[in-house]
């Protein structure tokens, strides 16, 4: 008995010793790869289902703060068509660009447009080594997906987007279009606030952001962005404007007035544009003086008139064998002064493009768009001037002159306005 | 003993009686985890048979046209290539660059050496001191920005040579020198003379008056080296001439130096390379050359 009893023991020392090493619960039906690829499956199921496509609000800039635009994408098995009411210089509003994308698992269920497409790669290709463009994302972490909605965060800028299905019927074209239009017509450099009645505090726009800056006590200012997407009666601020517990988040335009009205319910609030102090007073006829590429002094005169109020204006110069330059001048609100960038101005008899370049008289030049001259506004007893200096150092560097080039097979002159100051005369 | 060897037998018992089998840890053959509807379980398009045709089967290299965010430095803001340009662009690189040195040592030697991967992008990778057109990583990756500035209507054959042609040799030649070095002895013909990141601040005339055949070859020994190759077989034996010319003493220049022969620096480099590319890899570089410059002169009968 005892000897039974001292066996059954070690039986069952051994029974116990045999633990479930092996044998774990699954927390998930399928393993990860198989949920992977669900997901992926999943996906494209749902981006190619939108009968009409999908429309896209696309934030852009430092942590999305220069504002949204409509992209509509519509995709196939491999292709995607896009448009957008973005507009710039390779770009229409309302053109239709088909590329290739691909749904992938990376770092999670990934959405990218791996090759190129003028809609969305506008937003990230960079214009040189110290300008990043406008921070685009073109390669999106899927967040939550359904019929209804995809949210995205994209993948290097971190900003969250979100897609919804366009509204069976919609005209692509024409309703990117009325968007485009929105964005040109109420592209005023500054609007003032006003809230039941009162003036709060003047907002600046640039690119589809209006920026709010506060000079703070240690002489540091401080800068808000309120970000917008367009819409076809105006404005939809991505978060609402708040003062003293009022929020105004949709607004419509009126081209006639220039003013936004809040249509949200309940709320009295206006976004009023003013015309920035300065901008009027440099409309005018000016006299030229410069030195052309010989060094010999000339003068000639400009008729400088307002482009797109508050923002720029244009100028026609005319040369001596008959042809003439079409030029564009910024205003500076912060030295209320013309900016003269490098921009195209014109072409040859035979359709070669003419641009202004900032150069020498030595004929060393740059020809990017990332350089142009600033103004500088001096007032004495003879009246109103502007000198033009070139920037980014260049005039200290002996580069202040405009050089108007073509290129036909190397670069040839056409003009050139070395040391240029514009006298007022009206 | 036999109580113990009962005793071990009743401890082993259970053992025996238990079994570790978990179904779940199975493999399910008949369910694969591969092609469910990710890329590489799309149709192939007419590029992706091209180059399956044309870069795989016949030189082993794979060719990523689509931009694969782990073959680029995050540090750069890059974009895709655009299709119709990409495969304009490898068409015109099997032609000029692989089929070139194909003619001059043999398809088989171009398959050892050719780098297996081709990434193209379709923007430059900006840097402080300039724009890169070309990378090349320990012989087994080349990648070539720029992509999306060709234009299909007008092939420039100017444009192709600075941005493209040139920048696939220069990059093949360091694939070559990184698999064996060259004579370190170059190197130090213009050792004070090279300055590095800030290469770009040189001009054209200056670089030559200094012995050297392009400003970016001032950089380093390696770039300078790579450039004598690729503006060698780029461009015509007058072109290349007229390189030498200007790099001859010119007391009118703004970069004269007493007692600096740059065309004498240039011949003198231009022996270690033509002597590194002949006995290294059996590349007469003047052979080189001629088939090269007749090869850009028949681009136009790809698309014709």
């Amino acid at each position: 008995m005892k000897k039974f009893v001292l066996y059954g023991l070690w039986v069952g020392i051994a029974c116990v010793m045999q633990s479930c090493l092996f044998s774990e619960d699954d927390l998930f039906d399928m393993s990860s790869a198989e949920r992977e690829n669900a997901s992926i499956v999943e996906a494209k199921e749902l981006l190619k289902g939108a009968a009409n496509g999908w429309k896209m609000e696309y934030h852009y800039g430092p942590d999305g703060n220069w504002g949204v635009s409509t992209i509509f994408a519509q995709f196939k098995d491999t292709e995607v068509l896009m448009a957008s009411d973005f507009t710039s210089d390779s770009y229409t509003a309302g053109e239709v660009a088909t590329s290739l994308y691909k749904v992938q698992a990376y770092q999670g269920t990934e959405l990218s447009f791996d090759s190129y497409n003028q809609v969305i790669h506008l937003f990230c290709e960079p214009n040189s080594e110290s300008d990043p463009g406008l921070y685009g994302d073109y390669e999106f972490v899927i967040r939550t997906m359904s019929a209804e909605r995809i949210e995205l965060t994209g993948k290097k800028h971190g900003v969250q987007m979100v897609m919804t299905p366009i509204t069976e019927g919609m005209s692509w074209g024409a309703h990117l279009q009325l968007l485009n239009n929105m964005d040109n017509d109420t592209d005023f450099a500054s609007f003032k606030v006003i809230v039941n009645g009162s003036e709060r505090q003047e907002l600046d726009r640039e690119y589809r952001t209006m920026v709010a800056s506060k000079e703070l006590e240690n002489g540091d200012t401080e800068v808000t962005y309120h970000p917008f997407i367009c819409t076809q009666d105006g404005i939809r601020f991505v978060e609402s404007l708040e003062y003293d517990n009022v929020q105004a988040q949709n607004f419509k335009w009126d081209d006639e007035t220039h003013i936004f009205s809040c249509t949200d319910e309940g709320v009295d609030a206006q976004l009023t544009y003013t015309l920035p102090e300065g901008y009027a007073e440099l409309v005018g006829t000016y006299q030229l003086a410069a030195a052309d590429f010989y060094g010999r002094p000339f003068t000639t005169y400009l008729m400088i008139n307002p482009l797109k109020e508050s923002r720029s204006y244009s100028a026609t110069y005319y040369l001596g064998n008959g042809g003439a330059f079409s030029l564009t001048f910024n205003f500076n609100r912060n030295t209320k002064s013309l900016d003269f960038p490098a921009q195209a101005v014109g072409s040859t008899s035979s359709g070669i493009p003419i641009y202004m370049y900032v150069g020498s008289a030595a004929g060393n030049f740059y020809p990017y768009m990332d350089y142009g001259f600033y103004g500088t506004t001096v007032e004495d007893e003879n009246g109103l001037h502007i000198v033009l200096r070139a920037g980014s150092g260049l005039a200290e560097a002996g580069m202040n002159a405009c050089l108007f080039l073509y290129n036909s097979g190397g670069w040839y002159l056409a003009d050139c306005w070395s040391d240029p100051v514009l006298h007022k005369l009206d | 003993m036999k109580k113990y060897g009962f005793m071990i037998g009743m401890f082993l018992l259970p053992f025996a009686l238990v079994s570790c089998s978990n179904e779940d840890n199975e493999v399910d053959t008949s369910h694969s985890i591969f092609g469910n509807g990710d890329a590489d379980s799309e149709e192939p398009n007419e590029f992706d048979r091209w180059l399956t045709e044309n870069y795989i089967y016949t030189y082993n290299i794979q060719v990523k046209y689509r931009l694969d965010d782990n073959e680029t430095d995050v540090k750069y803001d890059l974009v895709p290539a655009d299709y119709n340009k990409a495969f304009t662009l490898a068409r015109i690189v099997k032609f000029v660059w692989m089929e070139a040195y194909d003619e001059v040592w043999g398809i088989q030697t171009t398959r050892t050496y050719v780098p297996k991967l081709i990434q193209m992008i379709g923007n430059v990778a900006y840097t402080e001191s300039g724009m890169i057109l070309g990378q090349a990583e320990q012989g087994m990756k080349v990648t070539l920005f720029k992509v999306n500035d060709l234009e299909l209507d007008a092939l420039d054959m100017d444009e192709l040579n600075e941005y493209y042609f040139k920048t696939m040799h220069h990059e093949f030649t360091h694939i070559l020198n990184q698999r064996k070095p060259y004579d370190t002895s170059y190197d130090r013909i213009t050792e004070a003379g090279y300055v590095g990141s800030d290469w770009y601040q040189q001009r054209d005339a200056q670089a030559l008056q200094k012995g050297f055949i392009t400003p970016y070859a001032m950089d380093r020994g390696t770039e300078d080296f790579a450039e004598m190759v690729s503006v060698f077989v780029t461009n015509s034996a007058e072109t290349w001439e007229g390189f030498l010319e200007a790099a001859e003493p010119n007391p009118n220049s703004a970069y004269y130096e007493e007692g600096v022969d740059g065309r004498a620096i240039l011949e003198q480099k231009f022996d270690i390379v033509y002597k590194y590319m002949n006995d290294s890899w059996g590349i007469d570089l003047y052979e080189l050359r001629d088939v090269v410059q007749r090869r850009q002169g028949e681009i136009d009968m790809l698309f014709n």
